[in-house]
């Protein structure tokens, strides 16, 4: 048989993201999750790091997708019970664990949940409020299905109630349900578990579980949420007042080593940062002091992010280990005591609040899930595959990501699934027969018909019933011209709903629809299909949202509610009978890629697209492969690097799908997605080659700073780190390798051009490359003293381990303030260094016979041109700006292009691979299809009236519009626009028009504005 | 930097004489410039290649009847299209156009005006360093077995050039044909006001020749037109040769700069000493635009009652706005064309609707489109049959949008169109 078919385990934002990605890619998948609803941990917290988006905002249009994407079956409320076979067959046994009620058949419309007489602590709100017995986890649930809990069900329990199921007009209440088994066959696995919390309560110092007023940051997360059990109003538990002082206390359970991990849990500084800065916004007199050990903001734009938690709102980060939290009896407040390292005593402050940031830890869940797969893990208990690929697992056709890996943010976590995603699909059948396609019937032609429109009013359960007289809604669109029918619906995204709305279409004839509900941003082309399939051009329909425009901002005047939502659904009828019918375009896609860098990045991602059956035209500009990692040669637990990276370079070159060129640059990329034509020049012979491909890679990396700073250039005695370690593993020159092995005194120092003013930015992977050449020269020479001046140590995640071994193995960490630097002095060649020791609280000079500069990464200088010849954008210090940054870590708002590496920002070696494998499977999604259907709604030019004055192009973010200077007239690139309408709105001449948004449609939207005003 | 000398308290004169210089040494292939009519109560823009048909042309005649960016526009129709056969469309036109010769292979008559400078200069001598550039600058030309043809001089008021500079920007003109001639300017008076003067006045007696001496001795004259009264541009914003006139005695010089390396060429052809810049010029430029602010401040009608009351729709303005430059105008297409009976809906809801219905948002429309590009000439202001101050309207609207946008219209090719790149603290003025 052909294995066609994925298992992915575990649905939060990797598994979903992970599924997403083998949908696209064609490829059937199975999304196994334990609790009733995908969505994972994401789905509760507020905002996002560091663009403070809000995460279900962003989130929930990808539970929607994968909840209705035919390639992905969502198995929820289940468990992997065993798995056998190998790859590429494996035998899953599933346990899906009865809900009792019938998933098929309900429409969600929450009655039961409303009627349900028990009350139980609600999990998704971190217990801080109560739920029902019978309930749906969360408003943008998927499924969005109750589960009854049996231990709490009084039926179930004491065998009398059953309200909910006399209430259920649909009878999908069924007690009598059993657990299920499903036996699923796949050709590979990708574990997707992520990770838990750390338990605050096994650190009774801080008074957790013994105050109200003491909280874990997810519990905070949740009353910062708006739809948490404040409804985002931060107050203080024990007397619902706000808090004036605030303190987070970070590393509870993480860096420690008597209590959860010793390890650092990597996203709790940028939380914390974060909760600082939206606490601030809620409320205006608010206080927050974050005491932390190191603040480390290693990725990309986090250091600009703590800077403005610090400047623009305030937040004091404090540098202390508290040692304990004691409650004040007469107020409830909180007192905290802790060494604040000035040499002074004991300092105690007092708190209204105080928050714990509790770090990630590995999960019972994934011990057992480990030993039934037996899959390998560390000593910290996550998944271990190899050093150089993260989402390798020790068996084969099983892959990992997410935070079952490691402690991750999010963009790494979406990147890990997406590289699974592709090392998962790669092993599945050749292309290109893989998609799947929802067959919908031939489309009626409407020409001549008059308007038939249809109406549904949705309910939303009671979000909007509550508020809105929807039956004066129906009775009042009943009465309006053209509208031939008018109903009332529950939910109108639910299942049955869309069947009635087919079935109306039919019934009625209908040529179009309107439904007032909620957003089109996250169901409009559900209805769009349902239009489809009952034959009817998706395009011939209007979405009025009555939902967060109307009901849930206007709950308390449901008279002027009612009267806004007839206004708003009666502009959405009046545009859809001047609507039109339209076909997007379909595109061919060429199933070749580009792939410009030859770098670790780039050859990951060129293997791993020639693994899925492509060809790949693979450029790099120096003379041999490898990039920046040629100068790595072992890694921190000691495997040479150069074994992987020839093995590597030894793949690319053998493999006949790839086509090399060395010594080459790109000199021109035109076209688009599926369809670009590029012109590679040899820079050797000068030749031009020209390639045809379907999508663009750019992973081409940044270089080590070049600094004169201490000494750096005028001393040979001062060293980059890549000198030292090149020295270290014997290569290099004779002059310093002898004076390595013969240095008694070797200080490293740390952030040289990272976190200045013209760098504002983290380097990242430089403490931790510091502490691996320290350990090698302590290795090499146990008796050399090794100093490592530093500002904050950012040994993120798992590097915590190798930061205590450094310690531990005696290397001495001096930290110093950026407004008081080292400062390295030479007399006739020997070094010196003075630094302000902070314990002792006075210079040191510390005689050095080696001095390692952790110089910084900075962004290629050749970036622009490649931004300026692809479109895409460049962040402030020259690296890509991805699509976003948090669940789009790969792509461009620029279709068909993506990016991978240190051309993104610095990371390690074990990133880079991720992302490079995140970055071929994105380009998979495009590359997987013969072709692509271009968008409908896309704006179109009237040539008698254009003036060709530009305007358009400039403000197209898609780079959609040129001028055809010979016809001096603006031409729509329709494969890349996106519909926004920017190039509409600004063009004087009303030359441009956006389909489905033409001015005489809003006008008479518009209109019915005018009439009720 | 050079000093013409002026004789018999004439500048205008001196002006024409250095016009007819670059004319017959072929510097340029022509000049659009204004001349007077034989009545002498206008004066006309001509396209000028003959040196001696230049005797009526006067530049600093104020009166202001067409913003010449317009004519410009036109001229450079056929200029703007790229090219046609085989070649690739470039990446950056932006950047290549300037490298590029302008289009040579369009008619017999541009190509021997091409060669003749050419044969002229050889046969001077004496023109040493002009030659040596002319030489140095035809060198990728020639290659080719062709060089570029002698610009044509257009002399420009700034609120012109600024016009022309915004034009450019929009994609609506190219600068490669011209030679762009500034002349400093105090104001204009309307082509009613001017005609009249010159049939009251007495029989020898000159217009120019009066408003001049009343304006380089601060007086402003009352008749002066309402943009020119407000205007804080009397200085060339670009010229590749400005002709600069104040803070010098008038009467006995004026000065000629050159602006830009086309400038520079035509310059060092012409043979001029170099000396230094004036040293009054300066707080000269600052005292007058410290002047019209005072003039402007005067003015406090009530403007958007004038437009709704006083509008006849008729669109003169727009007809007249360097600025509109849309081929097809919204208000002349079906948008704005209603059923009766949607008439009769607005009239019945409050009981008046005063018709046609669209005056205010006519111009509300227009100035949108415009106010960022606006660069305050007042052309609407002297089209208006209705006499609607538009010009101050538009003015002053026009002037706190580039505020708050941080831009100036025509002040620099280089600055980017506002509103076509996202800045983060773009608007925060506002916004606070």
């Amino acid at each position: 048989m052909d294995h066609k078919q994925v298992m992915v385990i575990g649905g939060g934002i990797a598994g979903i993201q992970a599924s997403l990605d083998l949908a696209e890619m064609g490829v059937e998948v199975f999304l196994i999750e334990q609790q009733p609803s995908i969505g994972g941990r994401m789905a509760q917290l507020d905002k996002t790091f560091p663009t403070n988006d809000c995460a279900m905002c962003i989130l929930s249009p990808k539970l929607v997708e994968a909840g209705a994407n035919k390639n992905i079956h969502i198995i929820t409320n289940a468990e992997v019970q065993s798995v056998e076979g190998q790859a590429p067959s494996f035998y899953v046994k599933v346990l899906k664990h009865a809900r009792y009620v019938d998933e098929t058949r309900c429409t969600g419309c929450g009655i039961c949940m409303s009627k349900c007489p028990v009350r139980i602590p609600d999990q998704y709100n971190m217990g801080l409020s109560k739920t029902k017995c019978i309930r749906i986890p969360f408003p943008q649930a998927v499924p969005a299905v109750p589960v009854i809990s049996k231990e709490h069900c009084i039926y179930m329990q004491k065998g009398k109630c059953r309200i909910c199921e006399k209430f259920c007009e649909e009878k999908v209440i069924d007690y009598e349900q059993k657990d299920e088994l499903l036996d699923i066959e796949v050709g590979s696995i990708i574990l997707a578990v992520g990770s838990q919390e750390f338990d605050a309560k096994l650190k009774g110092e801080y008074s957790y579980g013994t105050s109200p007023n003491v909280l874990t940051s997810l519990e905070f997360e949740r009353m910062l949420s708006a739809s948490g059990p404040t409804q985002g109003h931060v107050l203080r538990p024990s007397d619902q007042k706000e808090p004036r002082r605030v303190a987070f206390l970070q590393c509870i359970g993480s860096r420690d080593m008597q209590a959860g991990g010793s390890f650092c849990s990597a996203i709790c500084c940028m939380q914390a940062a974060k909760d600082a800065i939206i606490m601030a916004e809620h409320l205006s007199n608010v206080d927050v002091s974050i005491f932390n050990m190191d603040i480390r903001a290693q990725g990309k734009d986090f250091d600009k992010f703590i800077t403005r938690a610090q400047t623009d709102y305030g937040a004091r980060f404090v540098r202390a280990r508290v040692s304990s939290v004691e409650i004040n009896p007469a107020n409830d407040n909180l007192r905290i005591r802790y060494d604040p390292n000035d040499g002074g005593p004991l300092r105690e402050e007092e708190f209204d609040m105080v928050v714990l940031s509790i770090g990630l830890q590995t999960s019972e869940q994934v011990r057992k899930l480990a030993a039934k797969l037996d899959i390998e893990l560390d000593e910290s208990g996550f998944v271990s595959g190899s050093p150089f690929d993260p989402v390798l697992t020790s068996r084969d056709g099983i892959f990992a990501c997410g935070t079952m890996t490691g402690p991750r943010d999010i963009p790494e976590t979406v990147m890990q699934a997406s590289g699974a995603a592709g090392a998962a699909a790669s092993l599945q059948a050749e292309l290109p027969e893989r998609r799947i396609k929802a067959d919908y019937p031939q489309q009626r032609d409407i020409r001549g018909e008059s308007p038939r429109v249809g109406v549904f009013i949705c309910k939303c359960g009671i979000n909007i019933a509550s508020t809105v007289d929807v039956p004066g809604v129906v009775e009042f669109a009943l009465g309006l011209p053209w509208v031939e029918h008018a109903q009332e619906l529950m939910f109108s995204c639910a299942g049955d709903s869309q069947r009635i709305i087919a079935e109306a279409i039919r019934d009625k004839n209908l040529n179009r629809v309107v439904v007032s509900a909620c957003t089109p941003r996250t169901h409009e082309s559900l209805f769009q299909g349902t239009l489809q399939s009952a034959g009817i051009n998706p395009y011939l329909f209007e979405f009025a949202n009555i939902r967060e425009h109307c009901s849930w901002v206007h709950q308390k005047e449901p008279d002027k509610a009612t009267e806004k939502a007839k206004v708003l659904t009666k502009m959405a009828i009046n545009k859809v009978i001047c609507l039109e019918p339209l076909s997007p375009k379909t595109m061919p896609v060429n199933h070749d890629a580009l792939v410009v860098g030859g770098g670790v990045a780039g050859l990951t991602a060129a293997l791993e697209l020639a693994n899925h059956g492509c060809k790949v035209h693979l450029v790099e500009r120096q003379e041999k492969f490898g990039g920046n990692f040629r100068d790595v040669h072992f890694t921190m637990d000691g495997q040479p690097s150069q074994e992987f990276l020839n093995a590597l370079i030894e793949k690319v070159t053998s493999n006949p799908n790839i086509h090399s060129y060395l010594n080459s640059d790109i000199a021109e990329v035109k076209g688009f997605v599926g369809n670009f034509k590029s012109k590679i020049h040899g820079n050797n012979n000068d030749e031009i080659t020209e390639i045809e491909h379907g999508a663009v890679i750019v992973a081409t990396g940044a270089s080590e700073l070049e600094t004169d700073e201490y000494l750096r250039g005028r001393e040979p005695g001062v060293v980059t780190l890549r000198e030292l370690e090149t020295a270290l593993a014997g290569c290099g020159t004779e002059e310093l390798k002898e004076k390595v092995n013969k240095a008694q005194s070797v200080v490293l120092i740390q952030c040289v051009g990272s976190r200045c003013d013209e760098r504002p930015y983290c380097s990242r992977i430089c403490c931790n490359k510091s502490i691996k050449n320290a350990l090698k020269l302590k290795e090499q020479n146990p008796d050399t003293n090794i100093y490592v001046l530093y500002r904050d140590i950012r040994a993120y995640g798992l590097h915590e381990l190798d930061y205590r071994q450094a310690r531990e193995k005696g290397i001495i960490f001096i930290r110093y303030q950026e407004d008081d630097k080292p400062v390295v002095t030479s007399e006739n060649g020997a070094l010196k260094v003075h630094i302000f020791e902070p314990t002792l609280r006075r210079k040191v000079l510390i005689e050095a016979d080696l001095i390692g500069l952790a110089v910084g990464i900075a962004a290629g200088s050749e970036n622009k041109v490649i931004s300026q010849m692809l479109k895409i954008p460049l962040n402030s210090e020259g690296f890509f700006l991805e699509a976003h940054v948090k669940l789009r870590p790969v792509d461009f708002a620029t279709d068909g292009v993506f990016v991978c590496g240190l051309a993104h920002y610095p990371k390690d070696v074990s990133e880079s691979v991720a992302q490079a494998r995140a970055a071929a499977a994105r380009a998979m999604t495009v590359l997987s299809k013969d072709t692509i259907e271009a968008e409908g709604k896309v704006s179109q030019v009237r040539a008698e009236c254009c003036a060709a004055c530009g305007a358009c192009v400039a403000v197209c973010p898609y780079a959609a519009i040129e001028i055809d200077e010979i016809n001096r007239v603006a031409v729509v690139n329709e494969s890349l626009c996106k519909g926004c309408g920017a190039c509409s709105a600004t063009c004087r001449s009303c030359a441009i028009d956006l389909r489905g948004f033409r001015d005489e449609q809003l006008v008479v939207a518009m209109e019915a504005i005018v009439e009720w005003l | 930097m050079a000093i013409i000398k002026v004789k018999d308290n004439n500048p205008a004169a001196a002006i024409r004489e250095l016009l007819r210089t670059m004319l017959e040494k072929q510097l340029v292939s022509a000049i659009l410039v204004p001349q007077e009519i034989p009545s002498k109560k206008t004066v006309v823009q001509t396209l000028v290649s003959d040196p001696d048909k230049l005797d009526a042309v006067n530049p600093l005649a104020p009166i202001f009847s067409i913003n010449s960016a317009r004519i410009v526009v036109k001229m450079c129709i056929d200029q703007m299209t790229g090219p046609v056969s085989g070649q690739a469309v470039s990446e950056q036109p932006a950047e290549e156009k300037e490298a590029e010769p302008p289009e040579a292979e369009d008619s017999a008559s541009e190509q021997k005006q091409e060669q003749a400078p050419e044969q002229e200069q050889g046969k001077s001598g004496e023109q040493a360093p002009a030659e040596a550039q002319s030489a140095a600058e035809d060198e990728p030309a020639a290659a080719e077995g062709q060089s570029a043809p002698a610009p044509i001089a257009v002399v420009l008021r700034p609120c012109e050039i600024r016009a022309l500079i915004e034009l450019v920007k929009l994609q609506q003109a190219s600068l490669d044909p011209f030679l762009v001639i500034g002349v400093d300017c105090w104001g204009t008076y309307s082509v009613q006001d001017y005609a009249a003067m010159v049939t009251q006045g007495p029989q020898d007696s000159s217009v120019t020749a009066d408003f001049l001496k009343q304006v380089t001795a601060g007086n402003f004259p009352e008749e002066l037109r309402g943009a020119c009264r407000a205007c804080q541009y009397p200085v060339p914003t670009y010229a590749d040769l400005a002709i600069q006139l104040i803070g010098d005695d008038i009467s006995q010089q004026i000065r000629i700069e050159a602006q830009s390396e086309k400038g520079k060429e035509i310059f060092n052809a012409l043979g001029f000493e170099v000396t230094a810049e004036s040293k009054e010029r300066k707080s000269a430029v600052e005292k007058l635009k410290e002047a019209k602010k005072q003039l402007a401040e005067q003015d406090k009608a009530d403007f958007l009652e004038m437009i709704s009351s006083l509008c006849i729709n008729c669109h003169n303005c727009r007809a007249v706005c360097p600025i509109c430059y849309c081929k097809q105008c919204v208000f002349d297409g079906k948008v704005f064309e209603y059923p009766l009976e949607k008439y009769l809906n607005w009239s019945g809801k409050k009981g008046v609707l005063p018709v046609p219905p669209d005056k205010l948002l006519f111009h509300l429309t227009r100035m949108s489109h415009v106010a960022t590009s606006c660069v305050a000439c007042g052309q609407c202001e002297a089209a208006c049959p209705s006499g609607i101050p538009l010009g101050r309207i538009f003015q002053r609207i026009s002037t706190a949008a580039q505020e708050a946008l941080g831009y100036e219209a025509g002040r620099s090719l280089d600055d980017d169109l506002p509103l076509t790149t996202f800045r983060e603290n773009e608007l925060s003025a506002v916004e606070d």
